[in-house]
């Protein structure tokens, strides 16, 4: 049995349910050492609610617990999907990924507390999808219609527009080295991951970029009429989806998984 | 077009649930394809989280430069703003309206009252760390200061009020209002056991993280 806290240094929970456990030293050691399979994002942040949402919240616990579900080093990986998916900002400019990234993890500190933040407890990485989503909206708009203004071109480049001639296409797909029977497998399974999406401008993105003689990113930002960063934003959603689908029948066009993961990830 | 044009979160959630189910399940991605025909409104959430969930397993993230940056720049946020933003998620509602849960634990603050820090951030919408370099100090004595203001001395109530109007272009009037604010600055904020006593002004510097010379500028207001 672990030995209670000295007062001094008690965590105070007046919870009564709760005392028990996260006034307890054992509750601070799980914490600090416990693996992020022992101790999922959910049950952190039933606990930091709880530790807010009583009548004298705790802020001292809930900063601890908050300290390890946003931890900067991310050795748990609560935040992977979060960074992640914001990296993929970072053709524009790498502290704009960053910036995603803190706008989310103040907005889960934001929503934690609120009705909103009960689904965190449930689960935890469709709540910063959420959050992160939110915080997206925020910076470039509902529509997007803000993505033109909102990043400036890398530093290397003076302006976007050179940035974006620098790029004949961003995709290259076909550059796979496959017999030719392999590759119209390959051709064909894409064309039936991205003719079926759902939303329009996904899907003539798609079409229009993953096969042959694309045009530029310029061109078809000017043949749509929207900015190229809106082409970009939607030509990672396709791809996506396009990766899954080639991953999954990668044994009937034999196209290797480094090489496709270095495609997705170009 | 890509839109977000929908306003049933509990829905979204479902139709979110079930790609993560596919997607957990076989790595599936013709799920998005038939709830996104079935519901064309989430139709960019839906391709938008199969992107996350890909992203998250299959991405590179960000580079090994970055991640240092990341670390680095997220822990200094997180010492200099979370207590704050903790303290703040519980005394207002968040964004979109809907109430916080712990506004029915004690007394709250009446709507138009601003703290110090409200009213800096609401004039100069910058990051509270910012605004606090701004005024020559650190953001968790602004803090104290914003919630113990009778533990401050005049002088340095005043000093703090001109660098706001002269840096940050606050107006001074608003600003002796906002440091009048004790009583319900405090209980909203109810960041300490209310029977703990507030800390002296000279503790306040003492516990700041503020630079050997920023806390001699501020320790020369203590009054004698």
């Amino acid at each position: 049995m672990t030995a209670p806290l000295p007062p001094d240094e008690q965590i105070d929970v007046p919870d009564s349910e709760t005392t028990a456990k996260q006034a307890s030293r054992a509750y601070l050691e799980r914490l600090a050492h416990a693996s992020a399979k022992e101790l999922p994002p959910e049950e952190l942040a039933r606990d930091y609610r709880r530790a807010l949402m009583q009548k004298r919240p705790n802020l001292r616990l809930a900063q601890k617990i908050l300290a390890r579900l946003l931890d900067p080093d991310d050795q748990y990986g609560y935040l992977k999907g979060v960074k992640y998916k914001a990296a993929t900002w970072k053709r524009d400019r790498a502290h704009l990924a960053a910036d995603l990234v803190q706008d989310t993890a103040e907005e889960i500190i934001r929503a934690l507390p609120t009705d909103r933040g009960a689904y965190a407890e449930e689960n935890w990485r469709r709540f910063t999808f959420h959050c992160y989503v939110k915080c997206w909206r925020k910076r470039f708009g509902k529509k997007g219609q803000r993505l033109m203004e909102a990043a400036d071109p890398p530093e290397e480049a003076e302006s976007f527009d050179e940035f974006v001639t620098q790029e004949t296409s961003p995709v290259n797909l076909w550059e796979v080295e496959l017999p030719p029977q392999k590759l119209e497998e390959m051709k064909r399974v894409v064309r039936e991951a991205v003719e079926p999406i759902q939303d329009d401008f996904l899907r003539t993105v798609g079409l229009k970029l993953l096969f042959d003689d694309p045009p530029t990113v310029t061109a078809l930002a000017d043949e749509l009429g929207v900015g190229r960063r809106k082409i970009y934003h939607a030509l990672d959603k396709v791809r996506a989806k396009v990766f899954v689908a080639l991953r999954r029948t990668r044994n009937l066009h034999g196209c290797d998984d480094e090489w496709l993961q270095d495609w997705l990830n170009q | 077009m890509s839109t977000y044009e929908h306003n049933d979160p509990k829905l979204l959630g479902q139709l979110l649930e079930r790609i993560e189910a596919a997607w957990k399940a076989g790595r599936s991605d013709s799920v998005v394809d038939e709830l996104a025909a079935r519901h064309p409104a989430y139709a960019a959430e839906l391709y938008d989280y199969l992107h996350f969930l890909v992203v998250e397993e299959f991405g590179t993230g960000p580079s090994e430069q970055e991640r240092e940056d990341l670390s680095r720049r997220m822990r200094t946020w997180l010492d200099s703003e979370a207590p704050r933003l903790i303290r703040a998620s519980l005394t207002r509602p968040s964004d979109d309206g809907s109430p916080s849960n712990a506004g029915d634990s004690g007394p709250s603050a009446p709507s138009e009252y601003l703290s110090f820090c409200d009213m800096l951030r609401k004039v100069t919408r910058l990051r509270p760390s910012r605004f606090a370099e701004a005024l020559n100090a650190d953001l968790s004595f602004i803090d104290d200061i914003d919630c113990y203001p009778d533990r401050v001395p005049q002088r340095a109530k005043a000093k703090i009020i001109e660098l706001s109007s002269s840096r940050l272009g606050l107006d001074s009037d608003l600003a002796w209002q906002t440091l009048r604010g004790t009583v319900y600055s405090k209980a909203a904020k109810r960041d300490d056991d209310y029977d703990r006593p507030p800390p002296t002004y000279r503790e306040m510097i003492e516990h700041s993280r503020m630079s050997p010379e920023q806390k001699q500028f501020w320790s020369s207001f203590i009054d004698e």
